[in-house]
């Protein structure tokens, strides 16, 4: 952004004593908040590099491709497996129910419903407000509460099972995948909507054919947002999958995933074996969640919609 | 009026679109539903403890096994140290980055600070869990420990009831740390997007007046940005409270109370983990009682999350915007 | 003979490779109010923003010349440009008070300067503004409560605050109804007593009420300088008339 010239200039003009007690203040500042700026991310390499250091040691295709056997034995493909498994049949449930609530939200319920009756517009406004609000304050439920509910509602009917912890990971990317599908939706300017309904399309028709493909890079986002997120959880599992040395594709049979392994790891001990197999399977989910977020952030810029850390 | 005017009126025109529209709605209902179904399954598993343990439930003595104490007392404090503990490290430093990354990085660093803290907000708890449990305990007991019999010896004198004998690295101290590393991502970002939505021409009006950079930073771009500040603070506290994993890793889980940050503590969120699973069909009075602090959990988040939307309205009509 | 306030020498600048102020030469003399005119784009918000040194927070400006306030190059090394600014108030195109208090909007620049009674201050402030008798009663108002005209006679209180010697405006009327703006016109004349003004405005007539001095500037160039009447009524260049007759703006 700056020329060459400019920079130098720059860089001359630190050189040169400070002028006031206000110039001082400001090079004092811009050093002290440098320094913190760098104390923030500085977890992040440490973190990193004790991951990746540790962890490639027993990084191979065997690992990836062997069960586990014991705890001290075999590859993690069962925990590989496991996640995926895990992670598409929740995407399966929560994606067509969010995407479609979302679609009610912004085209049902905002739009066009002029001809409405007073009533039916009000309750639409509320029936708004309702979804966005129980999203935002589900978006703040710990993930443990999840895992405490999967157990008494899911876990109930299925026993400690794939679908019973897919379910409860489903329930986990509700308002990822809302929100962001809303977002998206509303993106999409008036005119496209109105040029469809123009040619006698109904509602219905203009929110599947026009409206939603327009979002859909948005929404894929959003969805790869959730999956990043969701891939990594441990609680939600805890209770509800159960543990699986194998990789059986039975909604009703326990299943095994990257997060539950690695905390099983964290607590056998600290022996050196356990726990670079620990770190091995780490580096392997965090692996899968930055090459996620990588994609999704990369996709949110082409697409406009707003990445933020702490979640959207 | 006729049946095909009503339905016209009300629904629009074709029965596809009445269809669709009744089932998308019913998606509606059913995602807005959730919580209120995760709140009342909570609630009424919670509900014998509550009426068959009453105040006993805020007793100091957790041992539902031995001797049938169901106090969750300990726990309530060990969340208190860590979260406590973590928000005064992160609070501080996630502003003062946020403001750096607003008001005073070099525009070719911006992009790059910002992915590192989108990966940093990726990592799985279990991760941050893991790399406690490896290498920070180790580490601030390596640190402390030598420390701590010539500092212990000459306090103990005046805090007998601060003594002990070694330091394990486990408890308050690296259950906060680390807890604070998670949190940082979520403050800075949240933070930054206030302070990048306070418009330049405010910077350029302080500026003319003769402010610096600093002063315009604090006093006016802080000073706008401050309800997105509060909010980001909330749910930050939010998020505190329910972390589970990384927590439960390193926290000690000693059902004793926590006197300070060198001593273990023992939190909400690991309990649950820790012992709802045995819990569940064997000890009902015991699993309750930890529905209750389930229950506790959920509110507090709850209450996290409905404050921070409130301060940001309280903040806006502060400044006149609403 | 009077010395001038403002004294332009010479004065090119650029934006990167764009050239976009070229060999500005004249003085503003002190009490008066100068109205810098021109079509768009011809670079007088770029002129204004260089005598108070908005200009250094776009990385990709420089320039040759100098800028004599009272004598003394406003880029001169051992210029400490917050006090210049101090001594230098802006009021900008739109209004834009500080989210806060009437109050807190004026005392902003007399707290951060340091200055005493600032309950004093405020009140003179709003006084000189003429919005004393509207918001005296008051001031923990929130700034964005009141309306546009209001609002941008508090950024001129803001500015009188801290006491400058030199008033610039940057088309302060242009978003302002026509009572507001009368107001604001009316302050003008008021305040060139005690400040000298510069005023930027592509409004031939405002210029004509309010200014003592004009300087015409075209793409970058001054075109012409004199005179607010002489320059209207008999201007020199064809390119001054061109603009005075509003065949563009």
């Amino acid at each position: 952004m700056g020329t060459s010239k400019s920079i130098t200039r720059e860089l001359r003009s630190w050189f040169r004593l400070p002028k006031s007690r206000r110039e001082f203040l400001d090079r004092l500042t811009f050093v002290f908040l440098a320094v913190i700026a760098v104390i923030i991310t500085l977890p992040f390499f440490a973190i990193v590099f004790e991951v990746v250091a540790n962890g490639w040691i027993l990084l191979n295709p065997a690992f990836i491709l062997t069960n586990m056997v014991g705890f001290a034995e075999g590859g993690i493909r069962n925990a590989i497996v496991g996640s995926i498994e895990l992670v598409a049949i929740a995407s399966m449930v929560a994606i067509p129910l969010c995407v479609g609530a979302a679609i009610y939200t912004t085209e049902y319920a905002q739009r066009g419903r002029r001809r409405a009756r007073r009533w039916v517009q009000e309750l639409n406004k509320w029936v708004i407000r309702i979804v966005e609000f129980t999203a935002d304050v589900l978006a703040g439920v710990p993930s443990i509460i999840f895992g405490a509910f999967g157990l008494i509602f899911f876990v109930a009917v299925f026993g400690r099972s794939l679908i019973a912890g897919a379910l409860t990971l489903a329930l986990m990317m509700i308002p990822t995948i809302l929100r962001t599908t809303q977002e998206s939706l509303r993106a999409v300017p008036l005119s496209l909507r109105e040029a469809s309904l123009a040619l006698g399309a109904t509602t219905w028709s203009t929110s599947w054919r026009v409206v939603l493909r327009a979002a859909l890079a948005g929404i894929i986002t959003g969805i790869l947002l959730a999956i990043g997120r969701v891939i990594g959880e441990t609680a939600p599992l805890l209770f509800t999958t159960g543990f699986n040395f194998d990789a059986p594709w039975g909604f009703l049979d326990a299943i095994a995933s990257l997060p539950f392994t690695i905390y099983l790891y964290a607590l056998q001990g600290h022996t050196e074996i356990i726990r670079l197999r620990a770190y091995s399977t780490a580096i392997v989910l965090i692996g899968i969640v930055f090459v996620v977020d990588v994609i999704a952030v990369w996709a949110s810029k082409k697409v406009g919609l707003v990445v933020r850390a702490g979640g959207v | 009026m006729s049946q095909r005017n009503w339905r016209k009126i009300l629904f629009g025109a074709s029965t596809r679109d009445l269809v669709g529209r009744t089932l998308l709605l019913v998606f509606a209902i059913i995602t807005s539903f959730v919580i209120v179904l995760i709140f009342s399954q909570v609630w009424a598993r919670a509900f014998p403890a509550i009426i068959i343990l009453g105040p006993e439930l805020l007793g100091p003595v957790w041992d539902p096994t031995v001797t049938e104490q169901y106090g969750i007392l300990v726990f309530i404090a060990g969340t208190l140290w860590v979260t406590g503990l973590s928000l005064l490290i992160a609070i501080p430093i996630g502003i003062a980055g946020s403001l750096f990354l607003a008001e005073y990085c070099p525009h070719r660093l911006k992009e790059p600070l910002r992915l590192i803290l989108i990966l940093m907000a990726g990592i799985p708890s279990i991760v941050y869990g893991l790399w406690a449990l490896y290498t920070l305990v180790p580490f601030l007991r390596d640190l402390i420990s030598p420390l701590y019999i010539p500092v212990w010896d000459s306090l103990t004198n005046s805090f007998v009831w601060l003594s002990m004998e070694w330091y394990s690295g486990y408890g308050v101290l690296p259950a906060a740390i680390v807890l604070a590393i998670m949190l940082l991502p979520t403050i800075v970002a949240v933070s930054y997007d206030s302070m990048v939505m306070v418009p330049d021409t405010l910077r350029e009006a302080s500026y003319a007046l003769g402010a610096s950079r600093t002063e315009t930073s604090i006093k006016v771009v802080l000073m706008t940005a401050l309800p997105g500040v509060g909010a980001a603070v909330l749910l930050s506290l939010g998020r505190a409270v329910g972390e589970t994993m990384a927590v439960l890793l390193v926290t000690g889980n000693n059902t004793t109370f926590p006197r300070w940050i060198f001593d273990q503590s023992y939190v909400l969120t690991s309990v649950i983990a820790n012992q709802l699973g045995l819990a569940v069909g064997g000890y009902p009075l015991m699993e309750s009682a930890l529905f209750v602090v389930a229950l506790v959990l959920l509110l507090l988040s709850m209450f996290f999350s409905i404050t921070a939307k409130m301060v940001v309205s309280w903040g806006m009509r502060k400044q006149g915007l609403r | 003979m009077v010395e001038a306030k403002i004294q332009v020498n010479d004065l090119n600048a650029w934006y990167g490779d764009f050239h976009v102020l070229k060999s500005l030469n004249f003085e503003i003399l002190p009490n008066t109010v100068t109205a810098i005119m021109g079509p768009s784009g011809c670079g007088k918000t770029t002129f204004i923003r260089i005598l108070n040194r908005l200009c250094d927070m776009v990385p990709e400006f420089h320039h040759t010349g100098e800028i004599l306030i009272d004598g003394q190059d406003v880029f001169g090394a051992d210029i400490d440009v917050y006090e210049l600014r101090k001594g230098i108030g802006f009021v900008f195109q739109k209004p834009n008070p500080f989210p806060m208090s009437i109050y807190d909007n004026v005392a902003y620049g007399p707290k951060t300067h340091g200055m005493k009674d600032i309950n004093e201050i405020v009140q003179r402030s709003l006084e000189q503004s003429a919005l004393w008798d509207e918001v005296g009663h008051r001031l923990d108002e929130p700034a964005l409560k009141l309306s546009g005209g209001q609002q941008q006679r508090l950024c001129l209180a803001r500015a009188l605050a801290v006491n400058p010697g030199i008033i610039l405006m940057d088309e302060p009327v242009a978003f302002l109804d026509p009572i507001s703006a009368q107001k604001i016109e009316e302050l003008i004349m008021t305040l060139k007593r005690d400040y000298t003004i510069v005023l930027v405005t592509h409004n031939v007539q405002q210029a004509l009420r309010v200014s003592d001095s004009a300087a015409f500037l075209y793409l970058g160039e001054l075109i012409e300088y004199g005179r607010t009447s002489l320059i209207a009524e008999t201007p020199k260049d064809p390119r001054t008339e061109a603009f005075l007759t509003g065949r563009f703006g």
